[in-house]
């Protein structure tokens, strides 16, 4: 029997994936990109952003908005030792939709909406209703992250 | 004191499990927000804002857009934008202040 997530993230069940905590509504992806499991970030009225950056919910919003804390824009998802890195989706439209980051192992980790977060390999939400990375971003890695 | 619509709380409740079924694993407030569920609970007006009210203390979630759009009004200091149960926290108390608990 397929488990929930496997029928919302079809490529989650030809991959291997762990679940790595209990669901819950107090973070988003965007937040766990940063380290931070107290509040949803997103960019629009209500919720928590990025200071002294524009509420722009677009792609180059979104790229503007780590660009402060450091992350620039790279091309490959590949594992380099020393920085931590970021993919975020969008939709056909180009919005945004989720973040994921990798972890040291070369591993990536997902806040997936009010549910779980898991590890898995990078390609295994593409073509789920997160559509397609479009954009990658590193920074050097925060020490003990 | 609020008085029960046994239709409306049943209304709300369908829209509600709707909802959460569709977007529980989304990231994106805006699609969260956008759902077809939400918009018809939005369009339920003050008539909801009881049941929408305790659905928030009693499962935090994305209520505040609603609330905001149905009252017009908005009791959440910037600091707790983003922290869902303190969101909630303070919508309480403002129905509270209106007897709407």
């Amino acid at each position: 029997m397929r488990s929930r997530l496997e029928l919302l993230f079809p490529g989650l069940r030809s991959s291997e994936y762990s679940i790595t905590s209990p669901a819950t509504h107090k973070y988003n992806c965007v937040a766990w990109a940063l380290g931070i499991v107290d509040r949803w970030m997103w960019p629009l009225d209500g919720y928590h952003w990025i200071d002294d950056v524009p509420r722009g919910e677009s792609i180059a919003g979104f790229v503007t908005a780590f660009q402060v804390l450091r992350f620039e824009l790279c091309d490959s998802s590949d594992l380099e030792r020393g920085f931590e890195k970021i993919a975020i989706y969008a939709d056909d439209a180009s919005n945004p939709t989720h973040v994921a980051r990798q972890l040291p192992s070369g591993r990536w980790t997902n806040k997936l909406g009010r549910y779980e977060d898991i590890e898995h390999d990078l390609s295994a939400l593409v073509d789920s209703d997160y559509g397609r990375i479009t954009v990658l971003m590193k920074r050097v890695r925060p020490k003990g992250a | 004191m609020a008085v029960v619509n046994c239709d409306l709380q049943r209304e709300f409740a369908a829209e509600v499990a709707l909802w959460r079924r569709d977007t529980s694993h989304l990231s994106s407030v805006r699609a969260i927000c956008s759902h077809p569920a939400y918009l018809r609970i939005i369009a339920m007006g003050v008539r909801a804002l009881p049941y929408l009210l305790n659905e928030f203390i009693e499962r935090p979630d994305h209520w505040h857009l609603a609330l905001c759009t149905i009252t017009g009004d908005n009791p959440v200091p910037k600091e707790d934008y983003g922290d869902l149960d303190a969101m909630a926290n303070h919508w309480l108390e403002w129905g509270r202040e209106r007897g709407l608990d």
